[in-house]
């Protein structure tokens, strides 16, 4: 029979995560008395930032929250101030936003892919340690993460911070050799992407089914990325501009990340949440791919955000194939708007889930006050649920090492960005 | 943001200066650095060389997608080493620390970076990394004259 330890944990930097967080877990007679995600990045104060600037600014400013998902912030931005202008936008301004999507979903994903999660599941302190071993699949991922961030280029002129965005479209249309050369490299990219689904669901992923709420965008015809109703698998269905009608955030003492509850409870977004709700969206060569595998969804293992994560790069694929496939450079790569005042949502799923934005602007089109609610912030509440079960289902009794490694392989799953969610990681265990 | 200094680059060996950091702040050395090389007349003291410049915002492992095109790099990078402000410093690759295992993509860093392309054997041939030690000003005259006869003797090996 195993001795009940008092435990004490305290990894102070938690590593292969975006930001700066750390991860505090104390056991008292063999039981969890106290676990926190603390989150310790300062707060960014973008919020704040935006106050009295002109909507022309808020799409450059808002990239600056993230190096990693920047089109997100912008899309959400740029819908929610054509909302208040009542602006309509063109079909290609709709394409090519989803296409710019498509390339920061093939960026970020890969990178989690490759260099984040996978040291966790092949049993590597990093990605520099598994590349003496797995230089291929390190090879790949940089590969893949290339190719998002060179259809990011297309439409934003660079990858980090990109500045192609304005309300009612892009300032610039790419030239149509541009878009087949690109469409070119996009095709011959396919075969390794279906091989990475597979390759991927064969892992030796953790299994651990648990119970929890997705939460993601859904659209009548199509995989969402920029429009669609939010919608639970617990029967939520919701404009976006009822989000705090439902969902509540909260300032929790440990962290600089505002907490948010659906009706109280947690719950989950990202791409397992999305690929639970809308599996049935998804293009039929990606569903054949996956199918070859054991794999299915919806799945209630939370581990299987690895598998969804690659299911979504060979959607974002095959979609940025359809959209290169029927470029054609416009007469005009927007529309014009004209400022008025009011009151604007806008909802779009970054990599790591659904990104809420509401503006309230001026008769001048200056911010009078605006509302940020990042993917990590409210996966922040499901995370500290994870932990704790994950690690008593594990046995508290194990050496700190593992308790600690376990704790931090969870905590990656869900692919945080603490730089965007401060308003957030280092491990501290504590037994007594 | 690519500029050749050479117009016919195909024939001679591709060697790279890049400056990284952020545009901004005490970390812009790295650009600035760039900046004041590209001023000099390099491509006329080193005609067998095609030297390209190329500022980029903290690239993380996009770093050795800008480094697998050269035959030979140079990349300058602002540092905090404890030495007087302005100070400028050779490194070779293995004399950095890669902070092993502290691998966030937004932490992810030069060091990160090219401890990752040497485990990859992605590297080119010949690099140095310069450190240009940070201060609360622009880049100073005096490291100006340290960089530019630290990069000279560099291509002049190259």
């Amino acid at each position: 029979m195993s001795e009940r330890r008092d435990i004490s944990i305290n990894v102070p930097v938690l590593a292969r995560v975006e930001g700066e967080g750390a991860m505090e877990l104390e056991v008292r007679d063999g039981h969890i008395t106290d676990l926190k995600l603390r989150i310790f990045e300062p707060p960014r104060l973008f919020e704040k930032f935006l106050e009295g600037r002109s909507y022309t600014e808020v799409p450059d400013i808002v990239a600056r929250i993230c190096g990693i998902c920047p089109v997100a912030y912008q899309m959400s931005a740029a819908h929610a101030i054509e909302m208040v202008f009542g602006a309509k936008t063109t079909p290609w301004v709709r394409e090519m936003r989803r296409l710019f999507y498509c390339g920061e979903w093939i960026e970020s994903h890969a990178l989690h892919i490759h260099l984040l999660a996978l040291p966790d599941f092949l049993g590597y302190e990093s990605a520099i340690a598994m590349a003496a071993d797995h230089p291929e699949e390190v090879k790949r991922g940089l590969r893949l993460q290339e190719l998002g961030n060179s259809l990011v280029r297309l439409l934003g002129a660079r990858s980090v911070h990109p500045i192609g965005v304005r309300a009612g479209g892009f300032f610039h249309a790419p030239r149509a050799e541009q878009m087949r050369a690109k469409l070119e490299e996009c095709r011959a990219a396919l075969p390794e992407v279906e091989a990475l689904v597979r390759w991927v669901a064969a892992l030796d992923l953790p299994d651990d089914p648990q119970t929890f709420t997705s939460v993601a965008l859904r659209h009548p015809e199509e995989y969402a990325f920029n429009e669609g109703r939010i919608v639970s698998d617990d029967g939520l269905d919701i404009d976006i501009s009822e989000f705090h009608q439902h969902f509540q955030e909260s300032h929790i003492p440990h962290a600089n990340a505002l907490h948010c509850h659906l009706h109280g409870k947690p719950y989950l977004v990202g791409p397992l949440a999305r690929v639970n709700l809308n599996y049935a969206q998804l293009p039929e060569a990606v569903r054949v791919n996956l199918e070859q595998t054991p794999a299915h969804f919806p799945s209630n293992n939370m581990f299987h955000s690895a598998l969804a994560r690659a299911v979504e790069l060979h959607f974002a694929l095959l979609e940025a194939i359809r959209i290169l496939e029927g470029y054609a450079v416009p007469d005009t790569p927007y529309v014009e708007v004209t400022p008025r005042a009011g009151v604007g949502y806008g909802c779009t799923e970054a990599p790591r889930g659904i990104l809420w934005h509401r503006y309230e602007l001026d008769d001048q089109g200056r911010v009078m006050q605006a509302t940020i609610v990042p993917p990590t912030s409210q996966n922040q509440a499901r995370i500290e649920e994870d932990l704790r079960r994950s690690l008593e289902a594990m046995g508290l009794d194990k050496p700190d090492d593992e308790i600690r490694l376990r704790g931090e392989t969870v905590i990656r799953n869900y692919d945080p960005c603490i730089s965007c969610a401060t308003h957030f990681l280092k491990v501290s265990i504590k037994r007594e | 943001m690519v500029r050749s200094a050479h117009p016919t680059p195909m024939s001679h060996k591709s060697i790279l200066i890049l400056g990284v950091g952020s545009p901004f702040g005490a970390d812009r050395l790295g650009w600035q650095a760039v900046a004041a090389l590209e001023r000099q007349s390099l491509a006329a003291q080193f005609p067998d060389l095609d030297i390209r410049f190329e500022q980029s915002d903290r690239p993380g492992s996009r770093l050795l997608t800008l480094l697998g095109q050269a035959d030979a790099a140079i990349i300058i990078d602002a540092m905090r080493a404890g030495l007087p402000a302005g100070s400028v410093r050779r490194f070779a690759v293995d004399e950095l620390d890669a902070e092993s295992g502290l691998m966030s993509t937004h932490g992810f860093g030069v060091a990160d970076a090219l401890a990752l392309g040497q485990a990859l054997g992605g590297l080119p041939g010949e690099m140095v990394v310069v450190g240009i030690e940070m201060g609360e000003g622009e880049l100073a005259v005096e490291s100006q004259a340290a960089l530019l006869e630290l990069v000279q003797g560099e291509l002049g090996r190259m």
